[in-house]
């Protein structure tokens, strides 16, 4: 069983990526590939990939994992913990509306870009500053790396 | 450390008991979020993205019997 990352959907909806790469394991779409879907901005910057992904989603994925990641590590170790699950279906029904939505007509739509675009950014919003977080706690690594091994020890990318 | 996050995520009376878990499947988790910091932190300037942060998360659905190829896309191949 392989839980896959968000960009195998976009290889296997663009063809980089085929069923046979995978030497016939079952591929797993999981609660975080569909929030991940659910709030790109891709869906507007280029919609025929956005829309292969759901497609590969729909075709390859033989199971769908809908829970949010940390609650999916509490309930290995709560037999009480109750998930809410709600969420993640109601993202995957969404995924399958936007399926049938003309996007590329919807883009035409000004006001409604603009609304979808500031809904990205506030769904996106949690994200973000969990984001900015992890960056600080990276610089202070960063740091002490530099302090133990001087400059010359970072890679070169 | 890792416990307490957990019984505070929990919100309820109940209390965690350390040997209840199976602590194989965090060593698999941790591991990979520990790589992941590495290699974040040994690049000058590097900073998480959104779709890091993504593929974080997705580490949680790893089991002792799945494999996760999320980091199989990135420059480096890790795969766990």
């Amino acid at each position: 069983m392989i839980i896959c990352d968000t960009n195998i959907w976009y290889r296997l909806g663009d063809g980089q990526l085929s069923e046979s790469d995978f030497g016939g394991d079952e591929l797993v779409v999981t609660g975080v590939n569909v929030e991940e879907l659910c709030t790109t901005e891709t869906m507007l910057t280029d919609p025929t990939s956005f829309k292969n992904a759901i497609k590969a989603i729909n075709k390859y994925a033989t199971q769908y994992i809908d829970y949010d990641p940390i609650e999916f590590v509490l309930m290995q170790i709560s037999d009480t913990f109750i998930p809410n699950r709600k969420a993640y279906k109601d993202m995957m029904d969404s995924l399958q509306i936007y399926l049938s939505i003309d996007l590329e007509e919807l883009m035409k739509d000004e006001v409604k870009i603009a609304k979808l675009k500031k809904d990205i950014v506030y769904w996106n919003e949690p994200s973000e500053k969990l984001v900015k977080q992890l960056n600080s706690k990276i610089h202070d690594i960063s740091k002490g790396v530099k302090k133990k091994y001087h400059k010359k020890q970072f890679r070169k990318k | 450390m890792f416990l307490d996050i957990f019984q505070t995520r929990l919100n309820t009376d109940e209390v965690i008991d350390p040997k209840s878990i199976d602590w194989e499947i965090f060593k698999l988790l941790l591991l990979g979020w520990d790589t992941y910091f590495k290699e974040k932190s040994l690049y000058p300037n590097n900073k998480f993205k959104i779709n890091d942060l993504y593929d974080l998360m997705n580490l949680s659905f790893v089991q002792k019997n799945t494999i996760n190829i999320g980091l199989l896309t990135k420059k480096n191949h890790t795969v766990l």
